[in-house]
């Protein structure tokens, strides 16, 4: 039911933005676009929720630190919050806004790799005799 | 089996985290930053595939030692229980190769004289220098009767004196034999003993049914 939910959610979204744009209204078009996006993402949370939590378990089993994994379950969040605040930059026009956002993303997603990264190295330097 | 634990963590490990990679990839929104996530997935498979060795090394743990403790572990245990045994073995092999030694010094003297061996006593040495090697031969012979009856002759040997062998020879008298060195040179050339380790002494039993 939330498929139905989330389509006729964003249907609605899309005439409301098509018809505000012809009237010329385009700060609230802008408007309608993020709360859709905002409550589309509310309404699948649960299913996240449940997702990240099967995929946690799944991780405890194996001997890995599991820092590393929810790491990468962070990075992706970064990913999906990046690219909705830089589609919604472009959809206003702002492109230069937009791929500030990605470069604020991208930075910090590196800064979250590095110790990762460190914990790789440190791997290799300890297995070399 | 600290082994088989071993790699059956490791490849349970690699297998979950490939089941988790493909599910993130999924996950993962199509767009530019798809490749750092990508990276970042790379890392911890990496991490997954080498730490447990990182481990083995950090415990000093090899597998060769781990086979060979289990070796030595058997071993010793063996030898606790068995240390008796040994030294039983020991001795089973001393008799056996003094067996032999006494069966070799028979041929040789039938073979190359005109006497037969009728008992042989061997002591050898035990220390781990020259462990085997002999150390006394004593040798009491008889005349080869069969040779002599053929022979139709009577071997006159000189008596210098008689010696009562204590023990377990004092049943029989036995003479120093003086025409001895002709076996005495077989035996020291065959088998290294110096001449004054070898004594032989005859039999005269024998020769007393031949007077007869």
């Amino acid at each position: 039911m939330e498929v139905i939910q989330i389509v006729s959610i964003g249907i609605v979204a899309t005439v409301l933005v098509v018809l505000l744009r012809q009237s010329n209204r385009n700060e609230f078009a802008l408007l309608v676009s993020l709360i859709t996006g905002i409550v589309i993402f509310t309404i699948i949370l649960d299913k996240i929720e449940y997702v990240v939590e099967t995929l946690n378990n799944l991780s405890r089993n194996t001997n890995i630190e599991f820092t590393y994994f929810s790491t990468i379950l962070k990075i992706i969040g970064i990913a999906y919050i990046v690219e909705f605040g830089a589609q919604i930059s472009r959809d206003a026009g702002e492109n230069a806004i937009a791929s500030k956002i990605e470069l604020g993303g991208k930075v910090i997603i590196m800064v979250l790799a590095m110790p990762i990264l460190l914990a790789l190295m440190n791997l290799i330097i300890k297995i070399l005799p | 089996m600290k082994i088989v634990e071993f790699l059956r963590n490791w490849v349970k490990d690699i297998a979950i985290i490939f089941v988790l990679v493909s599910i993130i990839e999924i996950v993962v929104p199509n767009n530019n930053l798809k490749k750092y996530v990508n990276m970042v997935i790379g890392f911890l498979i990496i991490i997954a595939i080498i730490s447990p060795f990182v481990n083995l090394i950090n415990e000093n743990y090899s597998f060769d030692k781990e086979v060979f403790k289990e070796i030595v572990n058997g071993i010793e245990v063996q030898n606790d229980s068995n240390l008796n045994l040994t030294s039983m073995q020991e001795k089973q092999i001393k008799d056996v190769y003094m067996e032999k030694v006494k069966e070799d010094i028979k041929n040789e003297i039938s073979e190359s004289s005109d006497y037969e061996v009728k008992n042989i006593y061997i002591s050898i040495y035990e220390d781990e220098e020259n462990y085997g090697n002999i150390k006394e031969i004593e040798l009491i012979l008889e005349d080869d009767i069969k040779e002599k009856e053929q022979q139709d002759t009577i071997n006159v040997i000189k008596i210098e004196e008689i010696k009562m062998r204590s023990t377990q020879l004092d049943t029989m008298e036995l003479e120093e034999f003086e025409e001895d060195e002709e076996v005495k040179n077989i035996i020291s050339e065959k088998y290294n003993v110096s001449k004054e380790n070898i004594r032989v002494f005859l039999n005269t039993e024998g020769e007393g049914e031949v007077d007869g």
